[in-house]
C-alpha cells in the first residue's frame, strides 16, 4: 500500500472509532437520563394516587375523573392519558373523549404487594397508535390496595430529546469524517511530494545520471536530511569519479 | 365478427365495468360517512345535557334551574319531532344530574361522547360545571350549545366548540352598574359573592363596569358555595352604607342575605344576575323568609330573556302553548323560557346544517347565523370569530305578586 494511502486510513479509522466511542457515550449518558425521567415522573404519578386513593376506596369516578382530567390539562405536552383500574381490573375512570383503547383495556391488574414501588411498560406502535411509557403504580388505602393508576407518558416527551441530541451526535461524526479525509489529503500531499521527487532524482542516479539536479527540499526535517545526504552522496561520487 | 367490433365490445364492457365499479365505491363511501357522524342516524339526532336536576344530599338545592331548563328545551323539542323532526330525523335529548357539581359534570359529559355518542352537547347548567367540561368539549371537537351561565370564561378566550345563547354577566353586571350609578346617581356599590368560578366572574364583570366610571367596590365579601352563611358577609357589607349590593349565588343563600340585611336594618337595593332563576328566587324571598314586601320593589334581576308571561313576543307565546301542553304543571319562568329559547337557535342550525348533518356542518351552520329572528326582539349572531349569540339584558323586580316582573329602566 502506499504511503499516502495508509496515512489517509490510519487518519479515518482514527477518526470513526472516535466518532462511534462518541456516540455510544452520548446514548449511554442519555439513555441513563431517560432511566432517570422515568424514576422521577414514576414518583410524581405516586404523588398522585395518594392524592386519589379516597375517591377510588370510595368508588367516586367522577370525582376521580375531574382530578385526573384537571392532571392531564397540566400536563399537556407530557401525558397520553390517566387511566385507573379497580381491584376487579376494570376501567374505574380515564382520561379519553373516546373509549378507551383495547391495549390499555387489557392490562392485567397487578397487585404490587411489596415488590417495585412501580411498573414501567414501552408501548410502541400499538395498532391504536399508541407510542408511550406505561407507568402504573399502586392505589393504597393505608396497606390495602384499592386499585392500579396508569400513566402513559409521551415517547417523544421523554426520549425525543435524547434522539435528537444522538442524531446530532451522529451527523457531526460523519462531518468530522469528511473533513479528515480532506485534511488527511492535503498533509500527505506536503509529506509525499518531496518523497515522490526524491525517489525520482534517485532513481535518475541508479540510471547513471549523476548530474542530476536533485530537488530543493525546505521541509526542515529527516527528508530534507536525507535530500542533504544524497546530495553530499553524489557531490563526493562525482569528485572521486574526476579524480579517479 | 369482425376484430374491430370485438374491440369496442370489450371497450364498452370494460367502461362499464368501470363505471359501476365506481359508483359502487362512491355509494359505499358516502354510506361510510353517513354512519360515520356520531349522534346522527337516518332517524334520530341525538343530544345530550348535564344539569343540576336534583337536590344533593348535602348542600344548596339548584334543581330548579336544571329541569326548568330542560323543560323549556323539551318542549319546543317535542313539538318540531311531533310535526316530523328535521329532515325526517327526532331530536332525542338525553339529560344527566350533575346537582351542580363540576365532578359530575366532568362524569356526564365523558359519558355523553364516549358511550352515549352524543351528536352535540346542549343545556349545560351553572359556571363551575360548565368551564369544567371546556377541556373535554376542546378534545372531542364536540359541539357545546347553549349554556345557562354568561361565564366570561366560556368566552374569552374564545372558545371554538362552545356556543352561548345568552348575553354575557359582564353584560348584565355593565347594564346594572349603568342603572345604579348613571340612573340612579349611587356612589357606593358593594358585592356579595359565591366563591368559586360563577361569583368570581360576576365580581370582575362588576369591578370592570365601576373601574370605567372612576369607582370601585365600596365593600366586597363573600360565602362558600353550597351553604347558607352569608352572616359574615354582612357584617362587612353593611357598615360600608353601600347603596346597593350586587349578589352572585343561588336563590337560597341570597334570599337569606336579603333578609337579614333588612332585618339588621341595611336596606339598599339588592340586584342579582339571570343565573339566580328568578321564580325561586322569588318563592325564597316571599314565602320562605318573608322578606318585607315594602322593600320588594328594591330587589332587582336583570335577565337574558323577555318575561315569560309577555304576550309581546311570538316566540314566548309559543312557549306559554307548549309548556302548557307538555309540562302543565310547570308555571312560565324566565329559566325555561331560556331553554326553550335555546332549542329554537339548536333547530333553526340544524336545518340550516341540511339532510347531510355532520359537526361540522352544524358548526358552519350555526357561524353563518346573522341576525336571525328567534322571537325575543332580539336578534342571534354568531360568526366564526364570535360565539356570543344574543345580545341584550332586560330589568325586572320583585312586583307587589311576588313576581319578577319587566320595568323599563
Amino acid at each position: 500500500m502506499k504511503l499516502k494511502y495508509k496515512i489517509v486510513s490510519s487518519f479515518i479509522v482514527v477518526i470513526v472509532l472516535m466518532a462511534i466511542a462518541s456516540v455510544i457515550s452520548t446514548s449511554y449518558v442519555l439513555g441513563k437520563r431517560t432511566d432517570d425521567d422515568i424514576q422521577k415522573k414514576a414518583a410524581t404519578v405516586a404523588t398522585l394516587s395518594e392524592k386519589i386513593y379516597k375517591s377510588v376506596a370510595d368508588k367516586d369516578s367522577n370525582a376521580l375523573t375531574l382530578v385526573l382530567f384537571d392532571e392531564k390539562k397540566a400536563r399537556l405536552d407530557e401525558v397520553e392519558y390517566y387511566v385507573v383500574f379497580n381491584p376487579e381490573g376494570n376501567v374505574m375512570a380515564h382520561t379519553y373523549v373516546t373509549p378507551v383503547p383495547k391495549t390499555l383495556k387489557d392490562f392485567e391488574y397487578r397487585d404490587f404487594g411489596t415488590s417495585a414501588p412501580y411498573e414501567v411498560k414501552q408501548i410502541k406502535n400499538s395498532s391504536e397508535g399508541l407510542d408511550v411509557y406505561d407507568i402504573s403504580v399502586p392505589i393504597k388505602e393505608g396497606i390495602k390496595q384499592v386499585g392500579v393508576l396508569h400513566v402513559g407518558v409521551k415517547s417523544d416527551y421523554l426520549v425525543g430529546l435524547q434522539n435528537k441530541l444522538i442524531n446530532l451526535s451522529m451527523l457531526f461524526s460523519v462531518l468530522l469524517g469528511f473533513l479528515a479525509i480532506l485534511i488527511a489529503s492535503l498533509l500527505t500531499h506536503f509529506i509525499v511530494k518531496p518523497i515522490k521527487e526524491l525517489t525520482v532524482a534517485v532513481n535518475r542516479i541508479t540510471n547513471g545520471e549523476f548530474d542530476v539536479v536533485l530537488p530543493d527540499i525546505k521541509t526542515k526535517d529527516e527528508i530534507q536530511e536525507l535530500n542533504s545526504s544524497i546530495e553530499m552522496l553524489v557531490t563526493g561520487y562525482n569528485m572521486l569519479r574526476k579524480k579517479g | 365478427m369482425t376484430s374491430k367490433t370485438t374491440k369496442i365490445i370489450i371497450a364498452t364492457v370494460a367502461v362499464l365495468i368501470v363505471g359501476v365499479g365506481a359508483f359502487l365505491m362512491l355509494g359505499n363511501k358516502q354510506k361510510v360517512e353517513k354512519v360515520a357522524v356520531p349522534g346522527v342516524t337516518d332517524t334520530e339526532i341525538l343530544v345530550g345535557s348535564s344539569a343540576a336536576l336534583s337536590k344533593p344530599a348535602n348542600g344548596t338545592d339548584s334543581s330548579f334551574l336544571g329541569t326548568q331548563t330542560i323543560h323549556g328545551s323539551q318542549a319546543y323539542i317535542n313539538d318540531i319531532n311531533e310535526k316530523g323532526g328535521i329532515n325526517g330525523r327526532k331530536i332525542k335529548l338525553i339529560s344527566y344530574d350533575d346537582q351542580y357539581d363540576p365532578a359530575q359534570t366532568v362524569g356526564n359529559t365523558q359519558k355523553l361522547i364516549t358511550q352515549d355518542g352524543v351528536f352535540t352537547l346542549f343545556d349545560y347548567v351553572g359556571t363551575p360545571t360548565s368551564v369544567k367540561a371546556i377541556d373535554l368539549v376542546n378534545s372531542a371537537k364536540v359541539p357545546l350549545l347553549g349554556l345557562f351561565t354568561g361565564a366570561e370564561a366560556l368566552r374569552s378566550p374564545f372558545q371554538p366548540y362552545i356556543f352561548n345563547v345568552r348575553d354575557s354577566y359582564y353584560n348584565e353586571t355593565e347594564d346594572a352598574v349603568a342603572y345604579f350609578v348613571d340612573k340612579l346617581g349611587f356612589k357606593k356599590i358593594a358585592v356579595m359573592y359565591q366563591q368559586d368560578a360563577f361569583g368570581e366572574t360576576v365580581l370582575a364583570g362588576t369591578q370592570i363596569a365601576l373601574k370605567k366610571r372612576g369607582m370601585e367596590p365600596v365593600a366586597i365579601d363573600s360565602f362558600i358555595r353550597g351553604t347558607l352563611n352569608v352572616e359574615k358577609a354582612l357584617d362587612t357589607i353593611k357598615d360600608s352604607e353601600a347603596e346597593a349590593v350586587i349578589m352572585v349565588g343561588t336563590y337560597s343563600p341570597l334570599a337569606k342575605f336579603v333578609k337579614i340585611s333588612n332585618d339588621a336594618g341595611f336596606k339598599p337595593y339588592f340586584h342579582t344576575v339571570s343565573f339566580v332563576g328568578s321564580e325561586a328566587y322569588a318563592k325564597e324571598l316571599t314565602q320562605t323568609w318573608k322578606v318585607d314586601p315594602s322593600q320588594y320593589n328594591k330587589i332587582i334581576v336583570t335577565q337574558v330573556v323577555p318575561s315569560p308571561s309577555s304576550e309581546e313576543f311570538a316566540t314566548v307565546k309559543e312557549y306559554q302553548t307548549l309548556i302548557k301542553k307538555y309540562y302543565p304543571q310547570d308555571t312560565f319562568n324566565y329559566t325555561a323560557l331560556e331553554g326553550f329559547v335555546n332549542a329554537k337557535v339548536l333547530v333553526k342550525a340544524l336545518e340550516l346544517a341540511g339532510k347531510d348533518l355532520t359537526r361540522e356542518s352544524f358548526i358552519t351552520a350555526l357561524e353563518s347565523m346573522q341576525n336571525v329572528d328567534i322571537g325575543i326582539g332580539k336578534m342571534v349572531n354568531f360568526s366564526s370569530t364570535q360565539h356570543g349569540g344574543l345580545r341584550g339584558i332586560f330589568f325586572s323586580k320583585l312586583s307587589p305578586e311576588g313576581n319578577f316582573t319587566i320595568f323599563n329602566q
